[in-house]
């Protein structure tokens, strides 16, 4: 038993931890003031500002369009175990989750149509608002 | 005298420090953004004002189109101790979008906050 356990250290190369963290800031958007039919997309742009991209800058199409703006933090966190020196497997666990998610959608005529805030930490999933069409 | 080599010996042991800065296109294009004349600006005159061609060109309704011009900041920091590493990286990424008229002519401005990403090295926690 002993022999194993002092293999399975000498084969450790290594471990790590590593957390990124994307658009923190999005956890401090406020949404209460909005009202679904009456607010209009231009109201939400010049009192939240424009979404920011998300993993890469040229990534903005898929948070603005004429239908929603969709502001995204992400927070993926990565442990690596590296076994062996010569051969040396990498075993990574990692999982990537959007922490704060605010989804507005607008109708034909640039008003609200619906209004969803989702915070996200550790496994709990927390609906900070919904409504709207759907609520 | 015993202290010192102790921690003279400890020093190998610190396996080494991590910064890394990525800087994402250029956030200049906040402040060349100021000379754009909502009205009177057109949309060809568009990379000449920010110094680049838009990252996208998003389509909305009736010909209108939003030129997004989109820049970002990451911060890694961590250390290595041994065969034990830790980092955290921040990352934040805007955009200026700027919203045209069916002719091409600029009519309005808008931009997401600009990047602040701070220097962590503790990735766990909330």
């Amino acid at each position: 038993m002993r022999a194993a356990w002092l293999l399975a250290v000498a084969l450790c190369a290594g471990c790590s931890f590593s957390r990124v963290r994307t658009n923190p800031e999005v956890a401090e958007l406020e949404t209460g003031w909005i009202v679904p039919g009456q607010t209009t997309f231009r109201e939400v742009a010049e009192r939240l500002g424009m979404p920011p991209p998300v993993g890469r800058a040229d990534d903005a199409p898929a948070y603005v369009s004429a239908e929603a703006l969709h502001w995204l933090s992400t927070d993926t966190k990565t442990f690596e175990l590296k076994v062996g020196y010569i051969v040396s497997p990498i075993f990574r666990w990692s999982r990537t989750v959007a922490a704060d998610d605010v989804l507005i959608r607008f109708d034909e005529a640039g008003r609200v149509r619906q209004v969803s805030r989702t915070r996200r930490r550790g496994g709990a999933v927390e609906v900070l608002d919904f409504r709207g069409e759907g609520a | 005298m015993k202290r010192l080599l102790l921690l003279v010996a400890a020093l190998p042991l610190l396996g080494g420090c991590i910064w890394n800065r990525a800087l994402v296109n250029d956030a200049g294009v906040a402040a060349r953004a100021e000379a754009i004349v909502p009205g009177q600006t057109r949309a060809e005159e568009l990379p000449d004002i920010m110094g680049r061609v838009p990252t996208s060109v998003i389509p909305l309704r009736d010909g209108r189109l939003i030129y997004a011009f989109s820049y970002g900041d990451a911060k890694t920091e961590g250390f290595t101790l041994i065969l034990f590493t830790l980092s955290k990286t921040n990352s934040a990424f805007s955009a200026v979008y700027v919203f045209t008229d069916e002719a091409g002519v600029v009519r309005h401005v808008e931009a997401s906050p600009a990047p602040e990403t701070a220097w962590e090295t503790w990735p766990f926690g909330a």
